[in-house]
């Protein structure tokens, strides 16, 4: 028993997994401060954290090459779950996104985060004798297929994230600056049929919202208008005891999930804020180094596009509860409430940390 | 190899400067959020939480003298409907489902989108109003099905003798649009009103408003975002309304209600010693019960359009002109500026020719009085002795002795609005008509014609003046009020000219008076004088009582006071279109000052 753990403590980047586990640790704190250190969430949590652990040890040890030889299936069995969601998903709020396993649902465009990248860089070696144009083009038209099929779940949000790793990955891959400014000016011609064609009205809303939301303080614009409360009320150091919290009143609700950032702006005011994000500039700069220290250029890519996965995510939900960014469903990474997004985070950081392990073992 | 790591960390570091330039602005957010407005969203968290429930003060009561109870607050249920978050189309399912257990009017129904829509303070709008017992337990079984509908205990006003005080008492309702508005320029005045729904639009109700309503308290509480009531933070108690006795005798409004009941008119009796108000009535009259909870559009209708006029107040805000029941304040003017004097006599021959003109003014009596003097013209009402008096007297003296009687000017009475009438001058008429006066609009005035006009609660203001020889308080409605003003007691005329004047008005009830028919039983002394004021002058023909439109016969006027060796109380009587003061205002007010005696003595 002792030799497995040393067996894989060995594999194991040490500060980047302490770095890990004091996130983990806030994100118990908050979900327990949010919902209830007694709640199911929190209990939930915990035992998806351990489980978390367990997985993230277990892909620490995988050979990868496996997983770049089956690219091709685990991108295509992840599309099939993504239409298999469209079909059987259980409904919420009236969007299919999940996949009801009783004790966790899996939200399956979560997969994408992870399998799109592997197929697109796992291609890089493939495609080496063809010109950069067709790669990209071959690219992009990978990406796009579970961004629309996400879409029509409909989770812009989650549908926007898998396009830009995809998009990610070809700007890091080269992309010309003639193609970015292009694709710049291609997206700006785009926006006004996409603003009429393909936003909801929902959606719109969303986006209405923040720009003014007093003007709707009753539906679309209540969650921007406590969350803005939460964080305004917390001032340096957290509200005091003397006034009632936000979420303790309810006013705020779905605070374990993706407005928890607002219940460590409400009880550790700003100061805790900036002790959060040092935490986890610690985290991604400890990330960053190994991304570009490994050596293959196909596992820096891979690597460096689940760095900015996770940063990305990070900075547009805080973005989001702090009222810079509408209202797009994009939990905390590694903070908020939920199994499925948790186990995909640590799924990646398992992968860069098995990467940085066998980095000595693969000849490049 | 190295030159595509060098353009693939290049890249990498470019993405991570763009976003790390992004962590930077939403620093700089929360810094705004958390530090910047820290204060704002405190005080927003707060208010998030916080709520303030009105509690109601009870309005004052309202008593007569002898502690009859006037106005009332009774005990009634209402059904509520919290339109917190709720759409027009949310509240009109609830009603529509609510309507199937209780009846629910189309003017409830309008009501309830009226209030909700102006009086946007309100969480809570009052659906049905004063339940009745049977919808009431009714409703009470079903109310689980109705997470938003509350019953609401309410002390709904309620004016027992409704009919019979109607002017006098005046009316709440529902507070207005326009009350709104009023209370919105004065924060304090807004909280006093904190979670009413009524205010006092007329008489009693309106004038002591302020009074009455007291002050109204407020809870505030801490909720969740449910309402859920999680402790209580602060509680200030209403105060609730002072009480109010009046100097109004019950018995005498009754008494006076049956006694105009046939008649549109009003009368007035007052306390002469002190100027308190015995009996206020107006007819025809209305119910105010009708106001409390906001008349129906039909009721509203038919008083307004009603040609009797019934919301009108013939007491203070109409004015009459006062006819021969002038003569008497003209006596006081003629003698104390020596026009004539006790011995002074006419001979009337039943016209009268202006002098230096050929206009002839008729008397009453067409063949005319004989010898008159003082005491006789007042008795006969003789016209012809008092052209002659204000012919010779002049328009100015006589307009300075009458306002010593209070003509033209409000009599003070302690109601919201008071008409002050007209009493006729040379600069009057050049400021109303830009013309200059004329003489023979003396001669008019001397009989309280022409332009003259005054409300019976300033003919029996002006009598008491007279009886007390001295200026009298404001009329007061309230019981043993005293002016804070104080008065002098200085008389305003040289007492020997009132005897005169009061010998002439006891002679008025005397066989050879104008109201003879009751010199036979005036076992109370009646005093007084009758007038008949002429609606519409009548150019060429003569006026035929009996072949003329209603509502151009003459008006029927008495002023008196009884008993006459020792005056108590005094009393106008206004019929309009009545015709002669003796026949039939005059047998009105011996009723009421026989009642008085009868009953009160």
């Amino acid at each position: 028993m002792t030799n497995l753990f040393t067996f894989l403590f060995s594999r194991t980047d040490k500060q980047l997994f302490i770095l890990l586990l004091i996130i983990l640790l806030f994100s118990l704190n908050l979900i327990g401060q949010a919902a209830g250190f007694d709640s199911t969430f929190f209990l939930k949590q915990l035992l998806f954290i351990f489980t978390g652990l367990i997985i993230f040890m277990l892909v620490s040890i995988l050979n990868l090459r496996f997983l770049f030889r089956y690219s091709l299936i685990i991108y295509v069995l992840s599309i099939l779950l993504l239409l298999f969601t469209a079909v059987f998903g259980t409904e919420i709020n009236g969007s299919k996104r999940w996949l009801d396993f009783g004790i966790f649902k899996l939200q399956s465009s979560e997969i994408l985060k992870l399998t799109l990248p592997i197929f697109l860089v796992s291609l890089i070696d493939y495609f080496k004798n063809r010109s950069q144009a067709f790669t990209e083009l071959v690219f992009l038209f990978i990406s796009f297929i579970p961004f629309f099929i996400i879409l029509k779940q409909p989770d812009l949000g989650s549908g926007l994230i898998i396009l830009f790793s995809g998009l990610i990955i070809i700007f890091l891959n080269g992309l010309s600056l003639k193609k970015i400014l292009i694709g710049i000016l291609g997206f700006l011609i785009l926006l006004p049929y996409a603003w009429f064609n393909i936003l909801k009205d929902y959606q719109k809303g969303r986006i209405l919202n923040l720009i003014d939301p007093f003007s709707n303080p009753l539906d679309g614009g209540y969650h921007a208008i406590q969350s803005s409360i939460a964080i305004g009320s917390g001032g340096l150091f957290g509200k005091s005891s003397e006034f009632s919290s936000q979420h303790d009143l309810l006013f705020l609700p779905e605070t374990h999930t993706d407005f928890i950032f607002a219940v460590l702006s409400e009880n550790y005011g700003f100061l805790g804020n900036i002790i959060f994000f040092l935490i986890f500039f610690l985290f991604i700069y400890k990330l960053v180094i190994i991304s570009i220290n490994l050596h293959s250029h196909s596992h820096r890519l891979l690597a460096m596009t689940y760095v900015m996965i996770f940063i990305l995510c990070f900075l547009i939900n805080i973005a989001m509860v702090s009222g810079l960014f509408p209202i797009v469903g994009i939990p905390l990474p590694l903070i908020s409430y939920g199994g499925s997004s948790l186990f995909i985070y640590l799924i990646m950081f398992a992968l860069i940390n098995s990467l940085n392990y066998n980095k000595t073992l693969i000849a490049d | 190899m190295l030159n595509n790591r060098f353009i693939l960390v290049r890249r990498f570091n470019i993405l991570l400067a763009i976003l790390s330039l992004f962590l930077l602005l939403i620093t700089i957010r929360l810094f705004w959020l958390q530090i910047y407005k820290n204060d704002f969203y405190l005080e927003r968290s707060k208010s998030n939480s916080e709520r303030i429930e009105p509690i109601k003060s009870l309005r004052g009561l309202i008593f007569d003298r002898n502690d009859n109870i006037l106005a009332e607050n009774i005990l009634t249920y209402n059904i509520e409907i919290d339109i917190e978050n709720k759409s027009t189309e949310d509240l009109n399912s609830i009603i529509g489902e609510l309507s199937k257990i209780l009846s629910i009017s189309e003017h409830e129904r309008d009501q309830f989108f009226k209030m909700r829509s102006e009086r946007k303070f309100l969480r809570k709008i009052p659906l049905k109003l004063n339940v009745n017992n049977e919808e009431l337990t009714f409703f009470a079984s079903k109310k689980f099905l109705f997470p938003n509908v509350t019953l609401k205990e309410e002390f709904l006003r309620s004016y027992p003798h409704g009919k019979e005080n109607a002017h006098l008492i005046g009316y709440i309702n529902r507070i207005s649009k326009k009350d709104v508005e009023k209370f919105e320029n004065d924060p304090e005045l807004l909280n006093n009103y904190f979670g009413m729904s009524h205010i006092g639009k007329q008489g009693i109700e309106n004038s002591f408003e302020n009074s009455l309503r007291g002050k109204s308290g407020f809870k505030k509480i801490r909720v969740n975002a449910k309402n859920s009531f999680i402790a209580e933070i602060e509680n200030k108690k209403a105060l609730d309304g002072e009480d109010l006795i009046l100097s109004i005798d019950l018995n005498l409004q009754r008494k006076s209600h049956e006694l105009l009941k046939n008649f549109k008119g009003s009368l007035i009796m007052t306390d002469i010693s002190n100027n308190e108000v015995l009996a206020y009535q107006s007819n025809p009259t209305f119910d105010p019960n009708l106001f409390v909870n906001g008349i129906s559009f039909t009721d509203w209708d038919k008083l307004n359009t009603d040609p009797s006029k019934p919301m009108l107040d013939r007491v203070t805000n109409a004015v009459y002109p006062p006819g021969s029941t002038i003569k008497p304040f003209l006596s006081i003017a003629g003698l104390e500026n020596n026009v004539i004097n006790e011995d002074y006599s006419i001979n009337d021959p039943g016209f009268y020719q202006l002098p230096k003109t050929k206009k002839i003014f008729m008397d009453w009596k067409k063949e005319g009085h004989g010898n008159v003097n003082i005491i006789t013209a007042i008795a006969e009402s003789c016209d012809v002795y008092f052209y002659d008096l204000a012919y010779r007297l002049g328009i100015e003296k006589m307009d300075n002795s009458l306002r010593k009687f209070s003509f033209g000017q409000k009599t003070g009475i302690n109601l919201p609005i008071e008409k002050r009438g007209i009493l006729p001058s040379p600069e009057w008429k050049l400021k109303h008509h830009k013309k200059k006066w004329n003489a023979y609009e003396t001669i008019n005035t001397s009989i309280g014609q022409g332009d003259f006009l005054s409300s019976p609660a300033q003919l029996v203001h002006g009598l008491n003046i007279l009886l007390n020889n001295k200026q009298m308080p404001p009329l007061s409605l309230i019981k043993d009020k005293f002016s804070d003003v104080p008065l002098s007691d200085e008389k305003i005329t040289d007492e020997k000219y009132i005897e005169i004047v009061k010998r002439g008005m006891q002679e008025v009830t005397s066989s050879n008076g104008t109201f003879r028919s009751i010199a036979k039983n005036n076992y109370n002394k009646i005093a007084g004088k009758t007038g008949t004021a002429q609606v519409f002058s009548l150019k060429s023909q003569a006026y035929d009582e009996d072949n003329i439109a209603d509502h151009l016969k003459d008006h029927s006027l008495f002023i008196g006071y009884a008993p006459y060796d020792n005056p108590q109380v005094s009393i106008a009587v206004i019929i309009e279109n009545g015709g002669h003061g003796s026949t039939v205002a005059a047998p009105i007010a011996k009723k009421m000052i026989d009642f008085y005696f009868e009953t009160i003595k």
